[in-house]
């Protein structure tokens, strides 16, 4: 039912990544599955004084109660300026290869992790200018300079803080949805309305799983890659809004215009709202708009037929679902929902503790 | 329960001009349809429909409200009045009004352009925590933020700009306890756009 993958695969991928040692610049080993290592990741992944007011961490942007996004439609970085993308979820981000919105030559979270600490188009935590002074301070902090010493590390470096967040967020996520456990042989995991709706989205009327298929229900299975549009604009001949105009940013080409990347659909319960722009207010509200086929905008600035849009997927296609059959398949989306992640206190904030 | 109780007890207390929306049976943990449409008042009534009958005065005319203080979030208000607005468009239904999105602004004034129905949305977002916004515009036309959390509490009814109150601008402040997106509900007349600033307390 989970096409090519399966989790117990999914988790031996995860182990070879994760069981990689790895050398710094700086000439020390650190083991990347190792406990002290996440555990800095875990200080530095909640660290304010990593931003350039002090008022950003990447736990601040990707906070744990909101399935580790920001509950925001779009994002605000420490400069107040509204981002042009919604906040895409951790969890199960170690299974991802591609992890922006946009641009499929951003992999690898080591890498990604730079991206808003030090980015400045836009400005996240605004890091860029500070960053050495910033390390000195924690250098200097003896908390840091305890895990540190658990490390067997001279000093955190900029080298150093990106591994140590990367093995953090590797740790975030899970396979305990109630439809994992479903799948495990428990029966009684998912309701009958659940279990109705898992046959729809892997169906060929709905073609669900086409596109989000995998263990991660985000990646498709007939294509190599994993970026499109869904219609959800048609502005002047088919444009997307300013500054959200997809993988077109990157390639220039006309025909990737407002193709963003297949979002996970595990966790989706904690992580609205959704798309690329965050303008699906709802689950319902984007199952409305992938039943009609795309999304008609009927007022504001943005007016015009996403259904009719002329870079739109041919697979996205009217599905005539009723109102029952969304019930159904909105119950079955929801059992991928693991809702223990909002209470697990390895992946809580450290500065927070009172013990 | 408790947060419906309290959602309905901050409705009355603020007239309805402030209100927090949704339920406690549909919102918690991983609640994937909130929607904050539970505080959304009469249709009918106007900010300046309302402000009559707080006063017991008909709705014609201008009506008695109490005068705000004359300080730096009421000038600051009242200076926008001089200024050129950025221009926005509402949408006509609350499930879209992430399309359209704005933050406070010391700076900017908005004109806010409505939908036919005279009833239009858009998303504020306010990146802070604790954080007091004044929002201001004439009292015919009423402003409602709706918060699914109930984390928004009107901390000044609305009144008079007491820096300007001769220029028929209103004032209301809410004290957002936590950050996060907004939506903001205007009524007003289709065919005159809607003057109003968010003015944020450092």
């Amino acid at each position: 039912m989970l096409n090519s993958s399966s989790p117990l695969t999914f988790s031996v991928f995860l182990l070879l990544i994760l069981t990689t040692g790895c050398q710094t610049e700086a000439g020390y080993t650190v083991d990347r599955v190792s406990s002290p290592l996440i555990e800095l990741g875990r200080h530095l992944f909640y660290e304010r004084r990593l931003s350039l007011n002090n008022d950003r961490s990447c736990g601040i942007c990707h906070e744990q109660a909101k399935g580790f996004t920001d509950g925001f439609v779009r994002a605000v970085g420490t400069t107040e300026a509204v981002h042009p993308r919604n906040t895409l979820t951790l969890l199960n981000v170690s299974g991802r290869r591609a992890l922006s919105w946009v641009d499929p030559n951003l992999i690898g979270l080591e890498r990604q992790i730079l991206v808003p600490l030090l980015g400045s188009d836009p400005v996240e935590m605004g890091a860029s200018e500070l960053i050495d002074e910033m390390l000195d301070e924690l250098n200097g902090d003896p908390r840091y300079q305890e895990l540190l010493a658990t490390l067997d590390s001279p000093a955190l470096d900029i080298e150093l803080l990106a591994l140590s967040i990367s093995a953090f967020v590797s740790t975030l996520g899970t396979y305990d949805a109630p439809y994992d456990r479903y799948l495990a042989g428990d029966s009684t995991a998912i309701g009958e309305l659940a279990k109705r709706g898992e046959r729809l989205f892997f169906s060929h009327r709905t073609s669900c799983s086409n596109c989000h298929g995998g263990v991660d229900f985000d990646q498709p299975t007939h294509d190599r890659h994993g970026w499109f549009n869904t219609g959800l604009y048609s502005i002047d001949g088919g444009l997307y809004p300013n500054s959200r105009q997809g993988l077109y940013e990157l390639t220039g080409a006309p025909a990737d215009i407002g193709r963003f990347r297949i979002p996970t659909l595990r966790h989706l319960a904690l992580t609205g709202p959704y798309y690329h722009d965050g303008t699906g207010a709802t689950l319902r509200d984007v199952l409305s708009h992938y039943n009609a086929g795309g999304r008609l905008i009927t007022s504001g600035p943005y007016i015009g037929d996403g259904r009719l849009n002329p870079y739109k997927d041919h697979r996205i296609q009217p599905l005539d679902l009723t109102q029952p059959e969304l019930d159904e398949l909105e119950s079955f989306l929801l059992t991928l929902t693991d809702v223990t992640t909002v209470h697990r206190s390895e992946w809580s904030d450290p500065w927070l503790r009172t013990d | 329960m408790m947060r419906l109780y309290k959602c309905i007890f901050l409705a009355i207390l603020s007239l309805n001009f402030s209100a927090c929306g949704d339920n406690a049976t549909s919102h918690g943990d991983g609640d994937h349809n909130a929607r904050p449409d539970d505080c959304i008042p009469d249709e009918s009534l106007t900010l300046g429909d309302m402000a009559g009958q707080m006063s017991g005065e008909p709705p014609m005319g201008r009506p008695q409200l109490p005068v705000g203080p004359n300080d730096a979030l009421a000038q600051a208000a009242c200076t926008l009045l001089d200024t050129v607005p950025m221009e926005l468009i509402a949408v006509s239904d609350l499930s879209s009004a992430g399309q359209v999105v704005v933050t406070p602004q010391p700076e900017t004034a908005f004109s806010v352009r409505l939908p036919d129905s005279g009833i239009g949305y858009f998303t504020l977002e306010i990146p802070d925590w604790s954080v007091t916004i004044s929002s201001s515009l004439t009292y015919q036309q009423s402003l409602m933020i709706l918060d699914d959390n109930c984390d928004v509490e009107q901390t000044q009814r609305l009144s008079w700009n007491g820096a300007c109150e001769e220029s028929g601008l209103t004032e209301q402040r809410h004290l957002y306890h936590a950050w996060g997106s907004f939506t903001v509900r205007i009524t007003g007349e289709a065919t005159e756009p809607v003057r109003l600033s968010f003015i944020k307390l450092d």
